[in-house]
């Protein structure tokens, strides 16, 4: 199956489930049709915050700015210790919206997000310095349009995974017992509840946005491989002397 | 080493600002009783002092008998004499009896005086003010502090005598006193100390006669966990002691505190903080490692196979159908004894995951698998908050014991010093496994590049 079949099959997915989820509103709301409403709404504000916050930070702090890498980097260790339904129980209940805790959730997304991408952008700096052999800053117009296209094609694999990462984090908050899950429907909770329609709909909305997620990221390093493209200055091979044999 | 000890450091700092975070959620998320002496979370602008706290009893004997505020002067006792007698005479006639008639029991615990000498209005407020001409040299620091010092040299009735006129104006000086216990010596010397503290602290925490280094350093612990709680109600806070009360004084505070003091908080149920983390953090240990460690390792050993086999590259993208499954909903019905077979599931979701983050850009060398590692260790780290998750959730659906099992008990009981002592697990947990990735990461650098080196 060529990628471009593939993405088409994850968008058909990924659109009959978001009909499904509109329909399923209109008619009257039944409860799988909440608990995918309420999922969705949850992974778009968690995939979007991600996006927004994660891309910047994440592509700032791979370019080489040091202040922000090593802030990135403490942000990384205080999340790392913190149980995710833990945060998200404790913003419910601060908030009583589960929006709110569905954006501080996109956070700790987001520091995921931005160190996958950091990670990703430092080797691929690494790799355009080695293909350059001078110790030269690179420009940052390089990073943008060869170093950030392939990175990021495997770092937004994390946000397509959002919807079952939201579902995980609700079946650990009712196994826990965190009380303002108790009310929350969701295909999380209902999974929990033992809902195999809701594992199987959470694993089909999963597949259909990581097949998206394989496609478009893959479009934007063709442009890397162009040869015909000039490199910029800092990427041309110095001509060196050569040196004389000891 | 130098960047291992700025690792190091780094990683405690983070530890320190994590406990912040997850008290100010956790306090959110289980607020307690509010029944109005619980002070507030981080920051204290009027932390408790005896001064306020003496003045603010007078002020509710001024409007008319009030027995609690009574019964407040005769808690805080001689600590409060230096803030009330001095002014005694400038009360109202009324209120001036009711305050002396109200310090009549510290009279009698200071042995100052017998209850029937006090029992008329008059007789108190001459009492209090012939007191104080005489013996107000006696309450000042550098006096307490000798008086302290040479009960603790030595017992002798009247060393004791003087210590327990003092009242509890000593008590600062006596838990300092305490210091550590080591010999038989520090025993005597506890004991000694331990027999006035208790006479004047109201506890009944003394050193047996006979008693042993271990009893006696309990005792100690205990104490000090008394002043921790109620320190500030016979403090002052003058100067600096204000400044630092201004956070000491706070929930977090006296937690950092009892951190501090090694014992990580105390639960509701009566147990410390580092007895439940003891107790429970071995299986979560041994669950995280296995699912962070085995899951990195299969993860990257999958793509690596996927670069050198194209067959194996279509197995390896089907592997993204087990990514995608919450499994941890599909593990419930296992039960308790499926602990490792669940595990193992979690083991192979992981690798999932991580074979599904791997780049599938056409590679310019030959596949290695250090290269492959590389990336795996880099998704260790942001991947830690969902593996501890799946960890804490997996043992309370299986009904497993570890940090999962202590934590739901935590948020049923509303305990949140159970909870932070689960958090810190949680942080140590983390910790272990970044200082693993790193290392193992900084391995695989070298490993890479003595391999591409011709």
């Amino acid at each position: 199956m060529s990628e471009r079949q593939r993405a088409l099959g994850g968008a058909a997915i990924v659109g009959t489930l978001l009909a499904a989820a509109v329909l399923g509103s209109l008619l009257g709301s039944p409860l799988w049709a909440r608990a995918l409403r309420a999922t969705v709404i949850d992974s778009a504000i968690v995939i979007t915050v991600g996006l927004v916050v994660g891309l910047s930070f994440g592509f700032v702090a791979g370019s080489g700015v040091r202040s922000l890498d090593t802030a990135l980097g403490r942000a990384v260790e205080i999340t790392a210790a913190l149980p995710a339904p833990l945060l998200a129980a404790a913003l419910l209940q601060a908030s009583g919206r589960f929006y709110v805790a569905a954006a501080g959730l996109g956070l700790l997304k987001a520091i995921e997000f931005a160190w996958l991408l950091r990670s990703r952008l430092t080797a691929e700096r690494e790799r355009l310095r080695l293909a350059d052999q001078s110790k030269a800053r690179l420009p940052f117009s390089v990073y943008y349009r060869r170093a950030l296209p392939r990175a990021l094609g495997s770092s937004v694999v994390s946000l397509a995974l959002a919807p079952v990462w939201i579902s995980l984090i609700d079946i650990a908050a009712v196994a826990l017992g965190a009380a303002p899950f108790s009310n929350r429907i969701s295909l999380g909770t209902a999974a929990a509840r033992g809902s195999a329609v809701a594992v199987l709909t959470v694993a089909a909305l999963t597949l259909g946005l990581h097949a998206l997620a394989q496609y478009f990221p893959a479009r934007f390093p063709a442009e890397d491989e162009d040869d015909d493209e000039p490199l910029p200055l800092a990427l041309r091979r110095p001509s060196r002397p050569p040196e004389a044999s000891s | 080493m130098r960047r291992a000890v700025r690792r190091l450091t780094w990683i405690l700092l983070s530890l320190g600002l994590m406990t912040v975070v997850a008290f100010a959620l956790l306090s959110e998320l289980l607020p307690g009783e509010s029944d109005g002496r619980a002070p507030p979370r981080f920051l204290n602008f009027a932390p408790r002092n005896v001064r306020d706290l003496s003045h603010a009893a007078v002020e509710r004997l001024a409007r008319g008998p009030d027995p609690a505020a009574s019964s407040e002067l005769a808690r805080l006792g001689g600590a409060a004499l230096p803030f009330l007698l001095p002014n005694l005479e400038r009360l109202e006639p009324v209120t001036r009896e009711r305050v002396a008639l109200a310090l009549a029991p510290v009279a009698v615990r200071m042995g100052a005086a017998k209850a029937d000498e006090l029992s008329s209005g008059p007789d108190a407020v001459s009492f209090w003010v012939r007191f104080w001409q005489d013996r107000s040299v006696d309450f000042r620091e550098s006096v307490v502090r000798r008086l302290v010092t040479r009960l603790g040299e030595r017992s002798l009735a009247l060393r004791r005598e003087d210590v327990v006129a003092l009242d509890t104006y000593a008590l600062p000086a006596l838990i300092d006193a305490l210091g550590r216990v080591n010999t038989k010596e520090d025993v005597m010397r506890v004991r000694r100390l331990t027999i006035v503290l208790a006479h004047v602290g109201g506890q009944p925490l003394i050193v047996d006669k006979n008693g042993s280094v271990e009893q006696a350093r309990q005792v100690v612990q205990q104490w000090r966990r008394f002043w921790a709680e109620n320190g500030a109600d016979f403090s002052a806070l003058d100067g600096p002691h204000r400044v630092a009360a201004m956070v000491k004084e706070t929930a977090y505070g006296r937690w950092l505190g009892s951190v501090l003091r090694g014992e990580l908080g105390r639960t509701t149920d009566g147990r410390l903080g580092l007895v439940l983390l003891r107790a429970s953090i071995s299986g979560s240990l041994l669950r995280f490692a296995a699912i962070a460690i085995l899951g990195t390792l299969l993860g990257a050993l999958a793509a690596y196979w996927s670069r050198r086999q194209g067959s194996f590259a279509r197995l390896l993208d089907s592997s993204i159908v087990l990514a995608a499954l919450p499994v941890l909903a599909l593990l419930a019905p296992l039960g308790p004894r499926a602990g490792w077979l669940a595990t193992a599931m979690l083991v192979l979701w992981q690798a999932a995951l991580v074979a599904a983050h791997t780049p599938r850009a056409r590679l310019e060398t030959a596949p290695r698998f250090s290269a492959e590692l590389l990336p795996a260790l880099a998704l260790l780290a942001p991947a830690a908050p969902l593996l501890l998750s799946l960890v804490l959730g997996l043992e309370c659906m299986l009904g497993l014991h570890g940090l999962g099992a202590e934590l739901r008990g935590a948020l049923e009981r509303g305990d949140l010093h159970a909870a932070m002592a689960v958090a810190v697990g949680c942080a140590v947990l983390a910790a272990a496994g970044m200082l693993l990735s790193d290392a193992a990461g900084s391995v695989v650098a070298r490993l890479d590049e003595r391999g591409q080196t011709p």
